[in-house]
């Protein structure tokens, strides 16, 4: 409970970080992809280090068959969207305490954005 | 009775970043390719990952990467007149045991040595005569050149994502780089890692004091980062767990990350982890090795892999003792000076200052493997005047930090005492506020400095143990003294509320704490079969299909960390092998 | 919000299976482990007065605690030494693989040797340990009239210093000094390691110096707590698991 009211507050500032970038530029974001294509693969491919995000959107945080998720991400309860992954990016350690990912976040708004259209356009 | 096996290609005993480019390198010749590694197949995912892999405890206190020394160690005495004694637990270095090797545990501190490494004897020489080199001192010329390697230290520096800043582009002189360091064709492959705050304070301190501050190159990636071979790198996410840990975002540049994967993929190569190789064997000229006896770790197995070629890349002490009890080359005997195997073992040697300042928050958990700057007025400039101070070789010094954790790292001014109120107080103040600068010195070769095999303890598999005789000379004696001036001078110049100073080292080597796992030495690589265990291809001069791959090689010791020329020297033997070797089997080099 | 009657059921299943896991182990056997028994307990604010010991027997234990909370005194920074858990963490440690000499080099034949070449008797640390203490108590009752646990703290700070300093001599027994070296590496380790060994509870050993731990990612925070306090709120591996 706990978790998901922290969650929800960063859902609502990473709002309104986002509010001014607009035009988003999924090019861009596709280098900002870099920085998660270490762990994380953007094919239809098996998890590595991290989860596969191919089919992300609509999934439920956590629920991946082939990946070990962090008991953090179990309990998150929450379904990614354009909105939860925007707000979880921005600071992961503070949108879902103790999960396990070792990333510091994506501090630019308009880079999430960017990232959040290509990904979209990727996985959609 | 050891069951033996097909016969293949090449094995390859060990398989850190030595085995894992020959391993590339040959199966990409269409040459089929078995490694073994005593160790166990640990992957990022699994093994490194958060948050078991952030545990001081296991991995820096109790070692869990590292070789056991209930199976092998070694025994270590300081000088031929003592008895030599096991090492009954890892201490001063910390050999890996796992697939990876120590790369998998590294910091990255990655170097390009130059020429004065290289033609150490003949530049001494040169520039100050031969009588500056003391008699005992057995250095020597390497056979291989700065201009010959530098492309091979490139190739090394993109596998392993090295974030740095060039100092020498093609002779033109760099801002913000090592302006000591020898000409670069190319930039590194990433940027500098970003400057922690302790770092920023040396290196501002030093550039007033009209010395040459630079970011320290390292294979941390600062960016995220695709090398040669397709892997990908996170960026550094500077945890601060960096040096004994394996890195959990893939930003540091591991074998198990950086090339195995890429290797893994090839039909040509198998991997047998678990698998401990005792020794190789010869046939009857004695010119020809015919493979490995090894015994599988999981079941006590032994078995015979027969191979066309064996290429040892075991770590060097592990190199050193296999050839030993391979009986391949000549033991060295330090009394006359003859031999070969065990000849000019070399380590380093160190000191370093610590500085408190009242107020300030160095945020010590907060940096990279190799996030400090250092400097190389008094290493690789050549034109720093070493006979003032009557040595030979040089020190690596910096400022910042590296993987500092509490149970290791809590400092504490001068006269505090170690438990109780007063301790803790000041355990609490001070932790945030201190930073230190380090030196890292040269060992120069000495001919009482050797490895050999022990008369009298044995390890698990009824072999004797190797025996390592050593201890600090003059040279590094009077190096540390320079040393420790020139940071004092530093760190008084900083204005530190207290300081505790550095001292120049004048007890003993000693096999506690640890120091560094810089260990070289003992099949050196040379011009002449008399003085040198392998050519200038890292070729035995004995058995021509033999090659013998690591900082083993290294005919003396210098300041930086060696795994550039470690990497680099694997990229050249493995280019003779494919484009000389292959074609004509035999010497490469006729003495 | 959706999250809780599915921890709650969790937490919930795996109480009951443990339980009836104890359950069945009393009725097959008269010894209930005592794990078991820990483990029956959920996860409560207020751990049991003392964990027990699985290595030392009462005299040493005695010797541990007197020793851990004169090293760590309680003050306004941390609670002491067995509120800690050092205690507890000495005793897991001695009766674990380390204690046992995992990794040691065990073989003879045994020599003193030079300093240099580092430890050289022929005692598995949780040996070293128990023969240590044995020698020091008799020391101080030789000296003091009084075990170690029993002696005045002003005597205990005098000891312990004598010990540090090589001027106890144990007669019969390992040095004095090696003895104390492994007491304080260990007292150390329990303070600043993981509270999963059962040291550092609360990880009040990490807020004494503003440790956070192990969650770690920070490529932002190297530029924005540049010369800055970085918040103390440290996170161990339980907490991430």
């Amino acid at each position: 409970m706990k978790i998901s009211r922290i969650f929800s507050m960063t859902l609502l500032a990473g709002f309104a970080a986002c509010g001014p970038a607009q035009a988003a530029d999924a090019a861009h974001g596709q280098k900002i992809f870099a920085e998660c294509a270490a762990c994380h693969s953007a094919a239809k491919a098996p998890s590595g280090v991290g989860p596969s995000l191919y089919g992300v959107f609509g999934r439920k945080a956590g629920t991946l068959d082939d990946f070990r998720f962090s008991p953090a991400m179990k309990r998150a309860n929450i379904v990614w969207s354009r909105e939860t992954l925007e707000s979880y990016i921005a600071d992961p350690q503070k949108a879902i305490p103790a999960n396990r990912m070792p990333f510091g976040g994506i501090p630019d708004a308009q880079n999430r954005a960017d990232l959040l259209d290509y990904m979209e356009q990727t996985f959609k | 009775m050891a069951k033996k096996l097909k016969e293949v290609d090449v094995v390859i005993v060990g398989l850190g970043w030595t085995g894992g480019i020959l391993s590339k390198e040959l199966t990409d010749a269409g040459l089929k390719v078995v490694a073994l590694e005593r160790g166990g197949n640990r992957t990022t995912q699994d093994d490194y990952a958060l948050p078991g892999v952030r545990d001081e405890l296991r991995y820096v206190v109790r070692h869990d990467l590292m070789q056991n020394t209930a199976r092998d160690t070694l025994t270590v005495r300081n000088n031929i007149s003592q008895e030599a004694l096991p090492m009954r637990r890892l201490g001063s270095f910390l050999p890996g045991e796992v697939v990876g090797g120590s790369g998998v545990h590294w910091s990255g501190h990655t170097w390009r040595w130059t020429d004065m490494e290289l033609k150490v004897r003949s530049m001494y020489e040169e520039r100050y005569g031969k009588k500056y080199i003391p008699a005992d001192m057995t250095i020597q010329d390497w056979g291989v050149s700065y201009a010959e390697l530098e492309p091979y230290y490139e190739k090394f520096e993109r596998a392993a994502a090295v974030s740095g800043k060039a100092g020498n582009l093609r002779g033109q002189i760099q801002e913000g780089g090592n302006p000591f360091e020898a000409p670069r064709q190319n930039e590194y492959a990433l940027p500098p890692l970003t400057k922690i705050h302790a770092s920023e304070m040396f290196n501002a301190a030093a550039k007033n004091l009209g010395y040459h501050p630079f970011p320290r190159p390292s294979a941390n990636a600062s960016r995220p980062y695709t090398n040669q071979y397709g892997a990908q790198f996170g960026a550094c996410e500077y945890c601060g767990y960096c040096q004994r840990f394996g890195c959990e975002a893939n930003a540091k540049g591991s074998p198990h990350v950086a090339i195995i994967p890429a290797v893994m993929k090839s039909a040509n190569f198998e991997l047998r982890a678990h698998s401990w190789v005792t020794r190789v064997i010869k046939d009857k000229s004695g010119k020809r090795v015919t493979g490995v006896l090894y015994i599988n770790v999981l079941t006590g197995e032994e078995f015979e892999q027969p191979a066309n070629m064996v290429i040892l890349t075991a770590f060097a002490l592990n190199n050193v003792h296999i050839m030993l009890t391979s009986g391949i080359g000549q033991p060295y005997d330090p009394k006359t000076g003859k031999g070969v195997i065990g000849k000019n073992y070399c380590y380093q040697t160190g000191t370093s200052a610590t500085l408190f300042f009242e107020g300030k928050h160095f945020n010590p958990f907060m940096n990279a493997g190799g996030s400090n700057d250092t400097i190389d007025d008094f290493n690789t400039n050549w034109d720093f005047d070493r006979s003032k101070f009557g040595y030979i070789g040089g020190a690596n010094i910096s400022g910042g930090f590296n993987t500092n954790l509490p149970i290791g790292y809590r400092p504490v001014p001068r006269g505090t005492p170690q438990w109780g109120r007063e301790w803790k107080a000041a355990t609490a103040k001070w932790y945030q506020a201190a930073m230190k600068i380090d030196a890292s010195g040269a060992v120069m070769a000495n001919r009482y400095n050797y490895l050999d095999l022990d008369p009298t303890y044995r390890n698990a598999f009824g072999q004797p143990l190797m025996r390592m005789t050593f201890d600090y000379k003059e040279n590094e004696h009077k190096m540390g003294q320079h040393a420790a001036q020139v940071i004092n001078d530093i760190a008084k110049s900083m204005n530190p509320t207290h300081f505790t100073p550095a001292v120049a080292r004048t007890d003993p080597w000693t096999v506690v704490p640890y120091q560094s796992t810089h260990n070289t030495g003992g099949t050196i690589m040379g011009v002449n079969p008399k003085s040198s265990a392998v050519n200038r291809y890292l070729q035995s001069w004995d058995c021509h299909n033999l090659f013998v791959v690591g900082a083993n090689v290294f005919a003396h010791n210098s300041s930086y960390n060696p795994t550039g020329p470690v990497g680099a020297l694997a990229y050249w033997t493995a280019d003779a092998i494919r484009n000389q070797y292959l074609k004509n089997p035999g010497q490469l080099v006729h003495a | 919000m959706k999250d809780k009657p599915e921890g709650l059921n969790r937490r919930a299943f795996l109480k009951s299976a443990v339980a009836g896991g104890a359950a069945a182990a009393a009725t097959a056997a008269t010894v209930v482990l005592p794990q078991s028994a820990q483990a029956q307990a959920p996860a409560q604010a207020t751990p049991p007065a003392s964990p027990g010991y699985a290595f030392l027997n009462p005299e040493e234990a005695a010797f541990v605690e007197a020793m851990v909370n004169h090293m760590v005194p309680a003050d306004a920074l941390t609670p002491n030494g067995v509120d800690l858990g050092l205690n507890i963490y000495i005793d897991r440690a001695l009766a674990g693989a380390w204690g046992k000499g995992d990794r040691m080099y065990m073989q003879g034949p045994w020599k003193q040797g030079v300093p240099s070449q580092g430890y050289q008797l022929p005692l598995t640390p949780a040996e070293l340990y128990r023969n240590g203490i044995a020698a020091a108590n008799i020391q101080c009752i030789k000296t003091y009239g009084k075990p170690f646990d029993k002696v005045t703290d002003a005597q205990r700070e005098e000891f312990l210093r004598a010990l540090r300093d090589g001027k106890v001599v144990f007669e019969n027994g390992p040095p004095a000094r090696a003895f104390f070296n492994t007491a304080y590496q260990t007292v150390m380790e329990g303070m600043f390691g993981d509270p999963i060994y059962g040291g550092n509870r609360d990880k009040a050993g990490w807020k004494l110096i503003g440790f956070p731990g192990v969650i770690a990612v920070h490529s932002q925070d190297v530029v924005k707590f540049r010369d800055k306090a970085y918040p103390n709120n440290p996170v161990g591996i339980a907490d991430m698991s």
